[in-house]
């Protein structure tokens, strides 16, 4: 087994006269084999960013609603545009 | 033997596999590199030419290692599958649904290496050749597969309708198979086939293995990273996903 | 048992007899599909001999397609299909009944109609009675694989479209046989391997694909 069987890195893209087949096929199952995983971890991140906006959500939600509970069983009228308001959405 | 079965029923439960997927997925990623490497320097650097086929044969450590895996992957997710219609594990159709798409993958870069190969050997890109009429009806298979779960909403029944699916379609591939060789010998196609060459010497041998251990390698890797995102999808609403996302946002503040 | 599937088989034609226009449209799309070709390829008869086994045949998968959707959604719809499920018989033979009765209404009169349409692509005599015999022992398997895709995508959204997707690949070895049957009768050779292979699958798709479809009606209305 020879170390390498080119002699010059031209004649390695020529690859005889089937250059464009072989680095066709080669660069289009690089580029597939690169993208997919790319892919999967964008999907993933985009995942996890809609998960963490939506229990941040529930929390605030549900720290609301004790927050209502508590003024009802106090007798506080419950008044609009309270801060708590637009802490939720932040 | 009953506790190995429980540590069976443990990984097999989401909870616990998604730390475990996520701590084996670099492994498997660093493999493939070594092997892809190992595999592509032999292939393409090392490996004599091809007398009859000049050096467009080194397509087929390409081309090779994608139709294996189309065909493997088509047959462990049809495995997964039949598992989750059997025993009702939930992991199993997640698995399947996370293999469908790379499967898919392979089977479009076998076709695609396939008409390349095809162009300098045959004169033409593509020919109705048994294999290759074959791999396309595989191409479809997996198509169907997709569709069909992406059709159903709720995430069991999706599960279960495309299971019978692929066990439907892995009885039907040997069928299909043979009549298309039959189909096409009757139509006296191309004698040429896409492994003819009778002494493929020991070093192309090689450069093919380690092509495919890192396509082997790749798919695991690329199936766990997907099978994760299923998961936490799918999870949602437990409180394992809650306590991970916690745990991710911990670590990030 | 065998009265069970007989009460199925007669249901199923007497309320396909009730919709007759169902009947009627799958049969002349058959005969519309068909009729395209020579408008689209010409009409030299060479050529249109060389095409006609392939082509009726791919127009008799495409019109079972059509018809295949019905085949549970109207017995999903009246509640039937839940009855049938829960009925002491096994769902199997259900299906084997309505498969049965999907081939009577749909792969028959497809089979009866083809030898007409053979003579508009000037096929010889022995021909068109080998396309008729392929058609013959093959509609029940295309009935019977068919039956797996409706149920499979019973209830399901862009189900016709789907069906299609699913099933259409799986046909492809009936398809090869059929119109190979016919092809080898046309070049001067026996056709009998093409139609004892075709019978082997029509066997399958009556016998064994029931199984699966049981299967998925059950899961579909889980």
């Amino acid at each position: 087994m020879d170390w390498m069987y080119w002699n010059s890195f031209a004649e390695f893209i020529a690859m005889g006269t089937h250059g464009v087949y072989v680095w066709g096929s080669f660069i289009v199952m690089a580029v597939a084999m690169v993208a997919e995983p790319l892919l999967i971890v964008k999907g993933h991140r985009q995942l996890l960013a809609r998960l963490r906006r939506q229990f941040r959500a529930e929390k605030s939600e549900r720290g609301r609603a004790t927050v209502r509970q508590t003024q009802n069983r106090l007798g506080v009228p419950s008044t609009p545009g309270t801060p708590s308001n637009s802490e939720s959405k932040a | 033997m009953s506790n190995r079965l429980i540590n069976w029923y443990r990984f097999a439960s989401p909870q616990a596999f998604y730390p475990l997927a996520g701590r084996m997925i670099p492994w498997f990623w660093v493999l493939a590199a070594v092997f892809g490497v190992i595999g592509l320097y032999i292939g393409f650097l090392v490996a004599p030419t091809d007398a009859q086929q000049g050096e467009g044969y080194r397509i087929i450590f390409l081309h090779v290692p994608a139709s294996w895996m189309s065909m493997f992957i088509y047959v462990v997710m049809a495995f997964w599958a039949g598992l989750g219609l059997a025993f009702n594990f939930r992991l199993s159709g997640m698995m399947a649904q996370a293999l469908a798409p790379t499967g898919a993958l392979f089977a479009f870069l076998s076709l695609w290496t396939g008409a390349l190969w095809g162009k300098p050997m045959w004169g033409t890109w593509w020919v109705w050749d048994a294999r290759l009429t074959s791999e396309l009806i595989l191409l479809f298979l997996y198509v169907g597969f997709i569709a069909l779960r992406s059709a159903i909403d709720d995430p069991r029944r999706a599960d279960n309708a495309s299971a019978v699916l692929a066990l439907v379609g892995v009885v039907n591939v040997p069928i299909i198979y043979f009549s298309v060789k039959w189909w096409n010998t009757l139509h006296q196609g191309s004698s040429v086939s896409l492994t003819k060459s009778p002494s493929m010497a020991t070093t192309m041998l090689w450069g093919m293995l380690f092509c495919a251990l890192a396509c082997w390698m790749y798919a695991i890797a690329v199936a766990l990273m997907r099978v994760r995102t299923i998961m936490l999808e799918r999870e949602r609403n437990t409180e394992w996903v809650r306590a991970e996302i916690a745990r991710g946002e911990a670590a990030e503040a | 048992m065998i009265a069970f599937v007989r009460a199925i088989v007669a249901r199923d034609l007497r309320l396909a007899m009730r919709r007759r226009s169902d009947v009627v449209s799958a049969l002349f799309f058959f005969i519309i599909v068909v009729s395209l070709f020579p408008l689209g390829v010409g009409p030299q008869p060479e050529l249109l001999r060389t095409l006609a086994p392939g082509v009726l045949w791919v127009a008799a998968l495409l019109a079972t397609m059509l018809s295949l959707p019905r085949l549970f959604a109207d017995d999903l719809r009246d509640g039937t299909l839940e009855q049938l499920l829960l009925a002491p018989q096994p769902l199997g033979l259900t299906v084997i009944g309505k498969v049965v009765a999907h081939w009577l209404v749909c792969g028959l009169p497809l089979a009866l109609l083809a030898p007409v349409l053979g003579l508009q692509f000037d096929l010889p005599a022995d021909g068109l009675k080998t396309l008729t015999l392929s058609l013959l022992i093959g509609t029940p398997a295309l009935s019977g694989i068919g039956a797996i895709g409706a149920a499979l995508t019973l209830g399901v959204r862009g189900s016709g479209v789907l069906l299609s997707l699913l099933v259409l690949p799986l046909y492809i070895p009936v398809l090869i046989f059929g119109a190979g049957a016919v092809d080898a009768v046309a070049t001067g050779m026996a056709s009998d391997a093409h139609l004892s292979l075709l019978g082997a699958l029509a066997l399958g798709g009556v016998f064994f694909a029931p199984w699966p479809t049981a299967a998925a009606l059950r899961i579909a209305l889980e």
